[in-house]
């Protein structure tokens, strides 16, 4: 007789949390990165030395189109980069004690990942894609809970 | 029938009342033809009630087209109504910006931008990407699932992690 009603108890704190889940906003800065130029925009210093660690032919760093976008608890948004490709971005999880937020990611020409980052802190993925210019594809993204601002 | 002048008689029991003699002056039936033929006289002379209905219709659908008429007429181009009327004044062209005497202008705080061009600057609004990137560091990023792709985030020591995937 009590079993149904066990089973239902955890199930109530769950679905109470997924109601307070805020919407998170995230900020995808979309970058081509060339071995043509040594121009580096100010922004991407750490990101453009970083890069380099990893391929030192890859000098100039500039950025494409820098985008934001409120995305709610479990749903997915789709973000235009450079050259008609597209990165789908999915909110897995909402902060969690240690204060990262888990996201699941699709770059072009990728398998989806997923990570959880801190908030306020830039993840970059180099991806495979190369532009007609031969231009390296690369995204960074960050994700924070929305202030009620946006 | 009263009896002949020449039968006295007769004449007189008739005169008398006599039953019998006003039995035999009676006049004879008349037979069921002659009825028949006096039925048909009358019946012609009498005027038929079928012959008013054309007269009828014939008013009815008159009296519905003056209606229908008087109805339609206003609505004809060029009537002769419409044609005495002073043609409408067209209304002035709305002015969008009427209400202002001065175009009020957005301060930067009261705009927020979601999706910039490039890195150049804008004349008002902040922009989503403020100031520097600010990479993870190895503390900040937890991954969640193996993936092929993992081993080549991280370089080495005090590197940012990064992934990395190679062109193809």
């Amino acid at each position: 007789m009590l079993a149904p009603l066990l089973l239902a108890l955890p199930v109530w704190p769950v679905a109470s949390c997924a109601r307070e889940d805020k919407p998170v906003s995230v900020t995808v800065v979309v970058v081509l990165a060339t071995a043509a130029n040594a121009q580096v925009d100010p922004k991407l210093k750490e990101l453009a030395k970083e890069v380099q660690k990893r391929d030192p032919k890859l000098t100039g760093f500039r950025i494409v189109a820098v985008e934001s976008k409120s995305i709610p608890v479990g749903d997915s948004a789709t973000i235009a980069l450079a050259d008609k490709q597209s990165l789908l971005v999915k909110i897995n999880k909402q902060k969690d004690e240690n204060g990262r937020i888990t996201l699941e990611l699709a770059p072009p020409q990728m398998e989806a990942i997923s990570y959880a980052c801190a908030c306020d802190k830039f993840f970059p993925i180099v991806t495979p894609y190369k532009t007609k210019d031969g231009e390296h594809l690369i995204i960074a993204v960050m994700a924070k809970p929305c202030t009620g601002k946006k | 029938m009263t009896p002949a002048p020449d039968n006295d008689d007769a004449l007189a029991a008739y005169l008398a009342g006599d039953p019998a003699a006003v039995r035999a002056a009676a006049p004879p039936e008349p037979t069921e033809a002659e009825w028949n033929s006096v039925r048909a006289r009358a019946a012609a002379r009498l005027p038929r009630r079928g012959r008013r209905w054309p007269t009828v219709a014939a008013l009815v659908a008159a009296v519905a087209l003056v209606a229908v008429g008087a109805a339609l007429w206003p609505a004809q181009p060029g009537a002769p109504e419409s044609a005495n009327r002073p043609a409408p004044v067209p209304a002035p062209p709305h002015d969008p910006l009427a209400e202002f005497d001065v175009l009020p202008v957005v301060r930067a705080e009261e705009v927020v931008l979601y999706r910039v061009p490039g890195a150049g600057a804008l004349p008002v609004g902040a922009p989503p990407l403020a100031g520097e990137l600010v990479l993870a560091t190895v503390d900040d990023v937890e991954f969640m699932a193996p993936h092929d792709l993992w081993p080549q985030t991280l370089t080495g020591a005090g590197d940012a992690p990064m992934l990395f995937a190679k062109s193809r």
